[in-house]
């Protein structure tokens, strides 16, 4: 244990590096933008919680996070900001129009609630949230937006543009509901263009929504041929409960089978996998019937696979300190005064 | 040497057994650290639209317009997507109205939604609403989503269709159309 705990202060050191460097050169005018500046320490591993307010409380909680405002309108800007009523629903996160209400939204203060931002400007503002004693249990949404809406000239659209940073809170007893899943169908088919897809039908077991994606490779083909691994379609979210499909779409270039389909879906630090073996049809527009999927053992599971990479490390950092020691030792044992 | 390497050991252990104390006491007081990611943005070419016009007629008529162009660039550089929806108003003259539902938003295949960078080379596309579905403005529902992993930019000019009854007094008519992208 103490061991895994020293690797995984190693691994995180690792992965910080290349993650801070990845956001791409922003060009000059990406208009109104948002970003979260605080996770929670808990759940540094999901990756969720670093662009979402992912949280779960108990009734009486209050929690606090930042967010950054950026204008890159090319302009001065008043912004909106302030927290806006959302569903789960086709699979989807929606936040409904306007300043819709909800539970959530009551429970949420956004301070400020103007920035007036200079062109190029950021600004931060920090969001409360209070859960009042008494709270049923549940997940609930909502997402903290900013807006900038100009009145325009006397006549016409006005057009109002405005982002946000999702949230997704769970209340309930002192420990966090499961979060799981299971792919239960893949189904090949060719889409009207042509291309060959595979559509997984994905069930939410846990007691949170769900962020799908993940990747799908090909093997064992005719002529023992693999491809892959091709990216799912982002955008699903699934609420507790809900069942969805998830699409994957392949290479044009794959046709026939039968292949064995392997089907690998996360949401944060939570993976599954799963695989059926599909055939897809010759003809653009048809589809095959859906194959149940066979869920794989959990080999790439975090709780296992990350104490287990630490364990390596560690062993690896403790063997090379140990060389190290040696031959200062040995070093100094050839200039220092001892050797005389 | 042999003693420092030891206090070493010591210490990081004592670091990680505090990290896995914090989120046993994580219910009470959450503590946070600082995220290192970009922003999720939206912009848009203008601020204001003109529909067109339309003679009113006893059997009814549509308008339709384009929006300004819509640009959404995600620099979080996380695996999450994001997608954007449209909504409206109703359109008002004084105290006359038609409502958001009359509306219908979709996306011509020339205009979007286009990848215009991402920072993987090989990425699947976004998808829209098109013509044939469109999507009433009266309700929250997803107009665009991005299937694309990585940071990435997306643009699109939606198409807005406005059905004119024949019980519609003639005169101009104002509203707000909004964007959202979460």
């Amino acid at each position: 244990m103490r061991m895994c705990w020293i690797a995984i202060v190693a691994v995180l050191g690792l992965v910080v590096g290349p993650a801070a460097a990845q956001p791409a050169p922003d060009p000059a005018r990406t208009g109104l933008g948002i970003r979260l500046l605080d996770a929670p320490s808990d759940r540094r591993d999901d990756p969720r919680a670093q662009v979402y307010v992912v949280d779960h409380v108990q009734p009486g909680a209050a929690l606090s996070r930042r967010v950054e405002v950026v204008n890159r309108t090319g302009r001065a800007a008043q912004v909106s900001l302030y927290p806006a009523a959302a569903e789960l629903t086709a699979g989807s996160f929606q936040v409904l129009p306007g300043a819709a209400a909800n539970q959530l939204t009551g429970w949420i203060r956004v301070s400020p609630a103007t920035l007036r931002l200079a062109a190029g400007a950021s600004g931060t503002a920090t969001v409360d949230i209070a859960v009042p004693a008494g709270t049923g249990g549940g997940e609930r949404y909502a997402a903290v937006m900013a807006e900038i809406r100009e009145s325009s000239s006397e006549e016409g659209i006005s057009i109002a543009s405005r982002v946000g940073v999702r949230v997704y809170l769970s209340v309930g007893g002192p420990k966090e509901p499961v979060s799981d899943f299971e792919i239960t169908t893949l189904q090949a088919a060719r889409q009207p263009d042509g291309r060959p897809i595979v559509t997984a039908q994905v069930r939410n077991t846990g007691g949170r929504a769900l962020d799908m994606s993940g990747t799908l490779s090909l093997t064992a083909g005719p002529g023992g041929l693999s491809a892959g691994p091709f990216p799912a379609e982002l955008g699903t979210t699934l609420p507790p409960g809900g069942s969805s499909p998830v699409v994957v779409v392949l290479d044009p270039a794959i046709r026939g089978g039968p292949w064995v389909a392997t089907l690998t879906l996360r949401s944060g630090p939570l993976e599954r996998a799963a695989k059926a073996t599909v055939t897809f049809p010759d003809e653009a527009g048809q589809q095959a019937e859906p194959v149940a999927a066979e869920q794989l053992p959990l080999a790439k599971d975090p709780d296992i696979l990350v104490p287990l990479a630490g364990a390596l490390i560690g062993l690896i950092v403790a063997v090379l300190l140990y060389v190290l020691y040696r031959r200062r030792r040995r070093d100094r044992g050839d200039e220092g005064p001892g050797a005389q | 040497m042999r003693k420092a390497l030891a206090l070493g050991t010591v210490a990081l252990s004592l670091a990680g057994l505090a990290a896995a104390a914090a989120p046993a006491s994580a219910a009470d007081v959450t503590a946070t650290f600082t995220v290192a990611a970009g922003t999720l943005s939206i912009a848009t070419a203008a601020t204001s639209a003109n529909l067109g016009t339309a003679t009113t007629s006893l059997t009814g008529t549509t308008v339709t317009g384009t929006l300004p162009k819509v640009t959404v660039t995600d620099n979080r550089g996380s695996t999450l997507g994001w997608n954007s929806s449209v909504a409206s108003t109703a359109f008002t003259s004084g105290a006359l109205t038609i409502a958001a539902s009359k509306a219908k938003a979709y996306i011509v295949p020339t205009n979007g939604p286009t990848l215009t960078s991402a920072a993987l080379s090989a990425v699947p596309s976004t998808t829209a609403i098109d013509a044939a579905t469109g999507l009433t403005l009266g309700a929250a529902q997803v107009f665009v989503t991005a299937t694309t992993t990585a940071s990435n930019s997306v643009d699109y000019t939606p198409t807005v269709q406005v059905t004119i009854d024949s019980t519609v007094a003639a005169a101009t008519y104002s509203g707000t159309i909004s964007h959202t992208v979460v």
